[in-house]
């Protein structure tokens, strides 16, 4: 026995400490970035007084910047608590809504909107206006999450071995059916969905918050209590039976909250990936894998990550800007690889 | 019917197929308040099934079990967990828990003083304390058995009322000396504090050194039921796992068997080892 074997854990206050301090510095920084100039000093005091300064910075800062911070935060929080939660539901700490075919039908049902939304669904463009592509990609994510899920029952029972591979197969079909949209596209529309399968903040205003606030905000706060089922979980789940825990519910509601938040996500924001795998897996080397303080600290960071990356995709190629889901993939997938090579190594 | 108070597990009749084959059938066992069960039989026997058909891991298909006097499927399962614990063959924890928060999944109430001090009483008791801060993956096959022993301990230690514990082959990877430290633990508490316990165990020495009562399954069925100094004879081991076999009565109470190989062989095992050499 070596003392290096011992592991440490941070004390839970400074670990929330820190990270809502970087929350809070992250958020200031996304309020003063981006192409009208708005000083840190300024924003604090239209924050303090929403009528001092000029009507375009009280635009900028009120109709623009804070909507769009306030759903990178809600988004990031949320895909990072389901990616946190599917890992221990699945016992895998590969998982992310990705693998239960949130992604996939999002994608599937907003490409179909975008290209088939003048012609065989021009009845729903009409009815849904500006939100049939949002509610379109929630539907499909919420459905294909829920067919995936009916597969995998049998007599009341779910096996979460068959729930993957369900999810792996409508994945594959929904990606094939996203093909062929494709293929049928036009330039223009060929256009917009590339854009929305890269995942974007910039069309953020305050009636998506309105509309796919709540759903993820219900994820955040019902979420901490799967805390201590999904730390039996992580022993199977026949010891979360034995420890006294209902199997069956807190698979249907694990699955339902992610369904649901992770979904409405998806469906304003687009494909945003990395934020569910990453955050849980840095945060479980820091604070442990007991999940009451995995899952609050996986929302802050996974927010604080999400806005950090949307201000550097902002300014990176001002003016324009580069698509939040592609920012994320450059971002993390090279600090994932040099996590698992610095995991080799020791 | 009528349920003697102290009887804490009563399994009667259970049949049971699995894929068209049967595994269990018309199993029955009982177990007291206060007593030590040690549930033999060759591999295949159906031991590690009664054992979940008892842990509701496998369901009752057709047969009684019942738990202090209630039937088991209408025990709700948060309170059924404050009076049955049970240890399955393995535990495989993918995620990096230290040995001291495994325990700490088993406890579920008290305060935070009190769940720290009975975590470090298990650990201590189970000759883990000093692999606390560890993380489980890092520990050998041995020391984590004991750390998930320490945890299905913690579930029932401050419970009142009647208590169950199910262990399948809870020391099939310590040695010796560990084998004597938990079952000398869990003979304490059956014997101190009235656990009734299950355990399923290979180990014919073991069992009779420690056990009130041994069941021998053979074929999905539980066979033969008594004291260790009554089951264990050349005989009965000689029909049910083919083994040849000399039993001695000990001074110190039980019988010890001393194995000469299967039945057929036609050398003892260690003068054919000596012969191949």
């Amino acid at each position: 026995m070596t003392t290096e074997a011992t592991v440490r854990r941070l004390p839970p206050a400074p670990v929330y400490a820190a990270l809502l301090l970087l929350s809070l510095a992250v958020a200031l920084l996304s309020l003063t970035s981006g192409a009208y100039p708005l000083p840190a000093r300024q924003v604090l005091a239209l924050l303090a007084n929403s009528n001092a300064g000029d009507t375009a910075a009280q635009m900028v800062l009120f109709d623009i910047r804070m909507p769009r911070l306030l759903l990178g935060f809600l988004t990031g929080a949320v895909l990072a608590v389901s990616g946190a939660i599917l890992q221990g539901l699945f016992r895998n700490p590969l998982a992310d809504p990705v693998l239960i075919g949130v992604s996939g039908g999002a994608a599937m049902a907003a490409v179909a909107v975008i290209v088939l939304g003048s012609t065989w669904l021009s009845g729903w463009t009409l009815f849904a206006g500006r939100w049939a592509i949002p509610v379109a990609a929630f539907l499909g994510a919420t459905g294909t999450t829920l067919l995936a899920w009916r597969i995998a029952s049998r007599s009341g029972q779910v096996s979460v071995a068959t729930l993957l591979l369900a999810g792996i197969a409508i994945n594959a079909i929904a990606a094939a059916i996203t093909g062929l949209l494709t293929f049928h596209a036009d330039d223009g529309e060929l256009r917009s969905l590339t854009f929305w399968n890269m995942g974007s903040l910039g069309q953020a205003r305050w009636d998506d918050l309105v509309v796919a606030g709540p759903w993820m905000l219900l994820a955040l706060v019902l979420a901490p209590w799967l805390a201590r089922p999904l730390d039996a979980f992580t022993m199977g789940e026949a010891v979360a039976g034995h420890l006294g825990y209902s199997v069956v519910w807190i698979k249907r509601g694990a699955i339902l909250l992610v369904a649901l938040g992770a979904g409405a996500a998806v469906a304003v924001t687009g494909l945003i990936g990395f934020v569910g795998l990453v955050v849980p897996h840095l945060l479980r080397q820091l604070v442990g894998a007991g999940h009451r303080l995995l899952l609050p600290g996986s929302a802050l960071a996974g927010g604080a990550l999400l806005v950090g990356a949307d201000c550097i995709a902002r300014v990176i190629v001002a003016p324009a800007e580069l698509p939040i889901g592609l920012m994320m993939a450059l971002l993390g997938g090279p600090f994932f690889l040099f996590l698992l090579m610095r995991m080799r190594v020791s | 019917m009528v349920f003697d108070v102290g009887r804490v597990l009563q399994i009667d009749d259970v049949s049971l197929s699995l894929g068209g084959k049967t595994v269990l059938s018309q199993a029955s066992l009982s177990l007291q308040q206060g007593e030590l069960l040690a549930l033999l039989g060759p591999n295949g026997a159906g031991k590690s099934s009664l054992l979940k058909v008892a842990s509701g891991d496998l369901e009752l298909q057709s047969g009684r079990v019942h738990i202090a006097g209630k039937r088991l499927q209408v025990w709700r399962r948060p309170e059924l967990a404050r009076h049955r614990a049970v240890m399955p063959q393995r535990v495989e924890v993918n995620f990096p828990f230290t040995a001291r928060e495994i325990v700490a999944l088993g406890c579920c109430r008290g305060s935070q003083e009190e769940r720290d001090e009975l975590i470090e009483h298990l650990l201590r008791r189970l000759e883990v304390a000093a692999l606390a801060d560890r993380l489980i993956s890092t520990l050998s096959g041995g020391e984590q058995q004991r750390v998930q022993l320490a945890r299905v301990l913690a579930q029932l230690w401050h419970s009142s009322g009647p208590r169950l514990l199910l262990l399948d082959e809870c020391t099939s990877a310590l040695d010796p000396a560990q084998q004597q430290l938990v079952f000398g633990l869990l003979r304490e508490l059956a014997s101190d504090q009235g656990y009734a316990i299950l355990a399923v165990v290979h180990d014919l020495n073991l069992a009779a050194a420690y056990a009130d009562r041994l069941v021998v399954m053979s074929r999905g069925q539980t066979r033969i039921d008594g004291c260790p100094g009554d089951v264990l004879t050349p005989a009965m081991l000689e029909r049910v796992y083919g083994l040849r076999a000399r039993v001695e009565q000990l001074p110190e109470g039980y019988p010890m068997v001393v194995p000469l190989g299967t039945s057929g062989a036609s050398f003892a095992p260690m003068a054919a080892a000596m012969g191949a050499g």
